[in-house]
């Protein structure tokens, strides 16, 4: 025989009462499974978004992007002179790509492709070998050649977005139609995401669509020899050195400066771009005897009587005593317009307004000076160089962004001037005048002039750029790998999330796995007596009990373990297939960790253990002789007569009016994330509700009702026996409803409410987005359009998963949204576009965020007009900017999902280069969405239109939600059959329990009926405390969040799911009592 | 110097116990006074709820009086610590109850040694229960679980395990009480011959005046108090 021991007898204890024990181990097991599993998750998904970071960085550390502005690739060189390894030069431009031979209208097509120009630098940074290609040859990343259905060797048709050194929107830009250049190419290669594939320097999870062609051949194809705008640094460079062989190494032309001889007057400073940046400006001026000036071209000159049209003018210090309101004309201007010194003349011109309309103003000068002609021969060769404009023979060639009068064009005097002087300026006035006239967000100067006694073009250069920081230019290499990874930290936690909704179904589990373990106590307390009686001290009663628990908790710790691996691939693969939406398509693998399994199983066990622990205490610090003698189906607290009570109610009440306060004020008050008020509140109002129920239990009785003593009553004081026991029923049941009936209602019918402007889709029918900016919003019969500027960066919508650091950006017009109504809260409060167009004291720039959902879960801020957060963002110049989130659209889900909203004056000054307009809000008037979508596209297709209707872009966002939702509402049928497995238990318990009372009621007389109404009242009873507990708790700590949304929970679904919800619970109570059910009275009567 | 053995194995002096009820206290035991001497065999009678298990709880250390005191072989129980106790009900007395209370996980042999799991001397236990249990009639069911024996059987095996320790006092309380007319005499025939052949005394609680007739001693606790019958 083995030899006895107290684990031997623990151990056959376990065997023993292996029925009652797989219950506890079971809920020890799903428990840890749950808790284990979700940790995976998290781990998983934290680490492919890791993984994601890196792969998409192609082995970059650092990244100095110039975007709508272009750097000399000897730049790059430079900074990697004598040194180890040199940054890489890319070329990234945006295109639309389809297969080759392909009609725009007809055909797929893929918009914002990235083209990315690169070299043997950028694939020395990717460890990749650099491909063998030949002009016109191009390797695409695995989702383009899905997208398009491209193979190594087939052909695809590209249109480039034309990049242009000014900013299209500048006054005086070249005007070109063409915004786009088409081009054929032939797939070399399909280079995988790992491979660089996924390059991308947005913090993303999804891969971009990519091409990659040689990095010379886009330059020459699209005039932009030897420049680029993006340099990229690998893990052998830090910032520090970065900097200061930036520093070092930047010269004046590498960012487009270029200091011209003019003919015996010295060096003229001037831009590629036209206009001068401010830093360049305020350093050149330092210079001894630099002098600045603007030149521009105004509408007309006029007299009352004469005008002539198109002239240059230029501000600059021409004549010392020359007043603001004064001007010097040309001999050949005063001749014309037949004026003299002292009079008075008229200045129109076009001013660019944020909205990219063209307004004329005009100017009263009264003419100081007349200047010879024979004068000027210099001053045409000191105006600035205007592409379509300097470098054309005729007026009528003039090829410029703003609209032009083409009989003007046509005038044969300014004809011949033209032909004669060129750019030669007929007008002169004040520096101050000028910049008040024709200063703009582009700039405010044209050139600075030095003094001929500058001779050395090296030495002037050096003085300017010594008083020019590199990063005041944008010269500045981002740690983009450490932001990257910093971005992935920051990311949704999707273990903690799963954790959050697995709350109630976790408590459940371990308060289903506690009861059964308190139920084999109470089964075997005539074993404890014995043992005590046998001598056995309480101490080692407990011993050998919480051993056998132990191992119990052990096993089923363990097995949670496994079976939490399990859960988490089962996740995984709903969240790449049924799910896939939750995390917008991305591919999460599988990655364990041991201390997660470990932490998994320490949540999963801990508490079981410890409450089992405890009940073991209290039941071994009992008397032998009560162990031996009590009846365990009656509560040992209960007083031998009940005691009347209001407690329970005071309780209930107390309860509710705390839940109700707390909600009334997460209404008011608004706070960015109601997730977590919706959690305490509920899990306050089901603790104090179940609380309540035992509470009245614990005191109801015959006391005063002997005279209405009835079957009923006499059910109602069944449930007495045990309030504790009761009250667990009722608290796993509610769990689960409310957790089940809270997913059902957030569900949204978007659609009910789309047409209205207080939706998400601002009442807008059609969104688009194109790739090429235009100038101004297409109209066609029947659509007319709001347009938007737009800023590409992070998507800080639910569509990714990594926490967006900049956030896209969309220039709205406030006063047109306000005319419109758009997007506005239905509460009457002020317009909240009124709140983009307040200046903010310490000079932050009013920001609102796309939605509700894009600040709790995207950027994870407060918006407030007052108590906003701050987001710091970089401007076009990479200065360091505040953002103020001074409020958010007050929907939970809007087309501007994972956006920020800015004026478009403000837009425009942090980001001039950022032409155009690049979304558009259009609403129909007699035209179908279809045929409108038909017809945007086909016309805007040449800039890469793409058109939805708002409800489709809005459902696309919503999939992510959606997915959610349905991941949680089966946690919530879980919690649901979790619920009534409990009940079922308890029931199956009671029953047991009270088979003798049962016999001997039938002996007394007691039909089958009575007993039926008796337990259908107990089960009734039960139902609806849990039901009332649940969907109470539920409709309350939903309420603040049902009422902001201004959208109505699907009603009709929400009584179907409690009823189903209260259904599964009594067929689970009457499959007990079925399998409970006594064979013989008597073998009842005879055991009681 | 030869040691002193006290007079009386057991002495109980003016004991009184007393329970809450709905009504104030309820005295069960109001001042009992009782001799037992080492071999001697005592039988308590009484109306149901006179106070007769909560006589032998006392006596057997699972219940503390509320006055009184318990002298065990000179020693009053008074000052045990709970394990003092535990080891008391565990080496000196053992319980037969009505019911047998065997583990049902464990078989006959098994259950017969569980109180040698928390004694102190454990050497030749096993020789000693396979002895007695084939002294009962229960060799050949060593190996069985309780739910295979009859209850007769069961309540042997609950006497044997009662004896493994070698107590001195054997407290039983109404153990015929879930048996049948046969196997009560039987039982009885068992505790009274174990009573002779080990030495050990014997007080047990029963309803039946013929079972308690064929023991020493007979008291009858009456209104709390105990009344030695002739």
């Amino acid at each position: 025989m083995r030899k006895l021991s107290i684990p031997w007898v623990a151990w056959r204890g376990l065997c023993y009462h292996w029925r009652i024990h797989s219950g506890v181990f079971l809920g020890i097991l799903l428990s840890t499974a749950i808790v284990t599993g979700a940790l995976i998750l998290g781990d998983s998904a934290r680490h492919t978004l890791h993984s994601i970071a890196l792969s998409r960085l192609a082995g970059a550390s650092y990244a100095c992007y110039y975007p709508n502005r272009y750097l000399k690739d000897g730049l790059a060189e430079k900074l990697g002179h004598e040194l180890h390894s040199t940054p890489a030069a890319v070329l990234r431009l945006q295109a639309m790509a389809l297969p080759s031979g392909g009609d725009s209208a007809t055909q797929t097509r893929v918009n914002r492709v990235q083209v990315l120009g690169v070299d043997e630098s950028f694939w020395l940074i990717t460890g990749m070998e650099p491909p063998r290609w030949k002009p016109q040859e191009a390797l695409i990343n695995e989702r383009l050649a899905r997208a398009l259905s491209l193979k190594e060797g087939d052909r695809l048709a590209l249109r480039i977005v034309k990049p242009s050194l000014m900013a299209l929107d500048a006054p005086l830009s070249p005007g070109s139609d063409e915004t786009a250049t088409r081009v054929q190419l032939k797939v070399r290669g399909i280079i995988a995401d790992e491979e660089g594939g996924r390059f991308n320097l947005s913090n993303e999870q999804r891969s971009p669509y990519n091409i990659f062609v040689p990095r010379h051949w886009l330059q020459d194809l699209v005039d932009l020899e030897e420049k680029s705008n993006l340099f990229l640094a690998g893990e052998d460079w830090d910032e520090a050195l970065l900097r200061r062989r930036m520093a070092e190494q930047w010269r004046l032309q590498d960012v487009g400066l270029t200091l011209r001889p003019i003919t015996g007057r010295g060096f003229q400073l001037e831009s590629d771009r036209i206009f001068l940046e401010e830093e360049v400006v305020t350093a050149a001026l330092s210079v001894d005897g630099a002098r600045a000036s603007l030149a521009y071209l105004v509408n007309s000159i006029s007299t009352e009587e004469y005008s002539t049209p198109y002239s240059f003018a230029l501000a600059n210090d021409v004549q010392a005593d020359l007043k603001d309101d004064e001007a010097v004309v040309n001999e050949w201007l005063a001749e014309k317009l037949h004026i003299q010194i002292g009079d008075s003349i008229t200045v129109r011109w076009f001013v660019v307004t944020p909205a990219n309309e063209f307004v004329e103003h005009s100017r009263l000068f009264q003419v100081k000076t007349i200047r010879p002609m024979a004068e000027l021969e210099k001053e045409r060769d000191a105006m600035p160089l205007f592409p379509g404009l300097s470098d054309v023979e005729s007026c009528t060639d003039w090829d410029v962004g703003m609209p032009m009068d083409e009989e003007a064009l046509k005038d044969k005097d300014n004809e011949a001037y033209w032909d004669e002087w060129r750019q030669t300026p007929k007008l002169w006035v004040t520096l101050p005048a000028g910049l008040e006239m024709w200063g703009s967000r582009f700039g405010s100067y044209t050139t600075v002039r030095f003094p001929p006694e500058y001779e050395d073009e090296q030495v002037l250069e050096e003085e300017i750029r010594s008083k020019i920081f590199p990063e005041a230019l944008g010269l500045r290499f981002m740690p983009v790998r450490e932001e990257a990874l910093q971005s992935v930290a920051e990311a949704l936690d999707l273990g903690y999330l799963f954790l959050g909704m697995s709350f109630f179904l976790i408590i459940s589990a371990l308060l289903l796995s506690v009861l059964l373990f308190k139920f084999s106590l109470q089964q075997r307390a005539g074993e404890m007596g014995t043992l005590l009686a046998l001598g056995f001290p309480g101490s080692r009663l407990l011993g050998l009990f919480a051993l056998e628990a132990l191992i119990l908790a052990l096993a089923g710790g363990g097995a949670g373990m496994l079976a939490g691996t399990g859960y988490a691939r089962l996740l995984l693969l709903g969240l790449s297939r049924a799910w896939a939406g939750a995390v917008a398509g991305t591919e999460i693998l599988f990655y364990l960790k041991p201390l997660t399994l470990f932490t998994g199983w320490l949540a999963g066990t801990g508490l079981p253990l410890l409450a089992v622990f405890r009940i073991l205490q209290r039941q071994c610090s009992l008397q032998a002789g009560e162990l031996l003698h009590r009846d365990f189906s009656q509560e040992r607290s209960l007083p031998a007569a009940p005691v009347k009570s209001q407690k329970g109610w005071i309780l209930a009440l107390i309860g509710l009016l705390t839940g109700l306060t707390v909600m009334g004020t997460v209404f008011i008050l608004e706070p960015p994330s109601m997730a977590p008020w919706f959690f305490i509140t509920g899990t306050w109002l089901l603790t104090v509700g179940i609380f309540s129920w035992r509470h009245f239990l614990k005191h109801y009785g015959l006391a005063d009702k002997t005279a209405s003593f009835s079957l009923k009553h006499l059910a109602l004081l069944q449930l007495t026996r045990r309030p504790g026991r009761n009250a667990a029923a009722v608290a796993l049941l509610a769990c689960g409803i409310f957790l089940a009936l809270s997913v059902i209602s957030m569900q949204e019918d978007l659609q009910k409410h789309a047409a209205e402007r207080w939706s998400g889709t601002g009442g807008f029918e059609l969104f688009g987005e194109s790739t090429a900016a235009l100038s101004e919003a297409p109209l066609y019969a029947g659509i007319t359009a709001q347009p938007l500027r737009y800023r590409q960066g992070d998507d800080a919508g639910c569509l990714n998963l990594n926490r967006a650091a900049s956030p896209h950006i969309y220039g709205v017009d406030p006063e047109l949204m306000k005319k419109a109504g758009a997007f506005d809260s239905k509460r009457g409060e002020e317009n909240i576009w009124t709140l983009l167009q307040q200046p903010l004291a310490d000079g932050a720039i009013p920001a609102l965020v796309g939605d509700r959902d894009t600040v709790l879960w995207g950027l994870n801020a407060r918006a407030h007009p007052v108590k906003g957060d701050t987001l710091l963002y970089n401007d076009e110049s990479g200065n360091e900017i505040m953002l103020r989130l001074v409020g958010a659209l007050p929907m939970r889900l809007s087309v501007f999902q994972g956006s920020l909203l800015l004026s478009l004056e403000n837009f425009t000054s942090l980001f001039p280069s950022e032409s155009g307009f690049r979304a558009f809000l259009f609403d129909l008037d007699g035209i179908e969405s279809e045929e409108a979508i038909r017809l945007l596209q086909q016309k805007e297709g040449k800039a890469g239109m793409h058109v939805e209707t708002s409800l489709q872009r809005l459902e696309a966002f919503y999939t992510v939600e959606r997915a959610y939702l349905h991941m949680f509402l089966l946690l919530g049928a879980l919690g649901v059959t979790l619920g009534a497995l409990g009940l079922g238990v308890i029931t199956a318990r009671s029953r047991i329990e009270r088979r003798g009372e049962w016999a001997m009621l039938q002996a007394l007389g007691f039909r089958q009926r009575d007993l039926a109404l008796l337990l259908t009242v107990e089960l009734v009873m039960i139902l609806l405390v849990a039901g009332l507990l649940g969907g109470g708790a539920s409709l309350i700590a939903l309420l603040p969040s049902l009422l902001l949304s201004s959208t109505l929970p699907p009603v009709s679904q929400q009584f179907l799911g409690f009823l189903l919800m209260l259904c599964s619970g009594a067929l689970s109570s009457v499959a007990a009592l079925a399998l409970t059910r006594s064979r013989s009275v008597l073998d009842d009567l005879r055991r009681e | 110097m030869t040691e002193q053995h006290p007079p009386f194995l057991m002495e109980l002096k003016s004991l009184t116990r007393s329970y809450a009820g709905t009504a104030g206290d309820i005295d069960v035991l109001k001042g009992v006074d009782l001799k037992i001497q080492a071999g001697e065999s005592i039988a308590i009678v009484g109306p149901s709820g006179c106070g007769k298990s909560t006589l032998l709880n006392c006596m057997g250390g699972l219940d503390r009086p509320d006055s009184g005191e318990i002298l065990f072989k000179g020693q009053s129980l008074s000052g045990y610590s709970a394990k003092e106790l535990a080891r008391f009900r565990n080496k000196e007395v053992a319980f037969v109850l009505q019911q047998h209370h065997l583990l049902p996980q464990c078989t006959v042999l098994e259950n017969v040694l569980i109180p040698t799991l928390v004694a102190r001397e454990r050497g030749g236990a096993y020789e000693r229960a396979l002895a007695l249990l084939e002294e009962v009639g229960l060799g050949e069911r060593l190996h069985h679980r309780p739910q295979e024996l009859s209850g007769g059987e069961c309540q042997r095996v609950a006497v044997v395990r009662a004896l493994i320790n070698r107590p001195g006092l054997l407290l039983a309380d109404e153990p015929t009480g879930s048996l049948n007319e046969e196997n009560a005499f039987m039982l009885v025939d068992l505790l009274l011959h174990l009573n002779r052949e080990q030495g050990m005394a014997l007080v047990m609680v029963t309803h039946s005046l013929a079972l308690a007739e064929r023991l020493s001693r007979l008291c009858r606790l009456h209104d709390g108090k105990l009344e030695e019958q002739p």
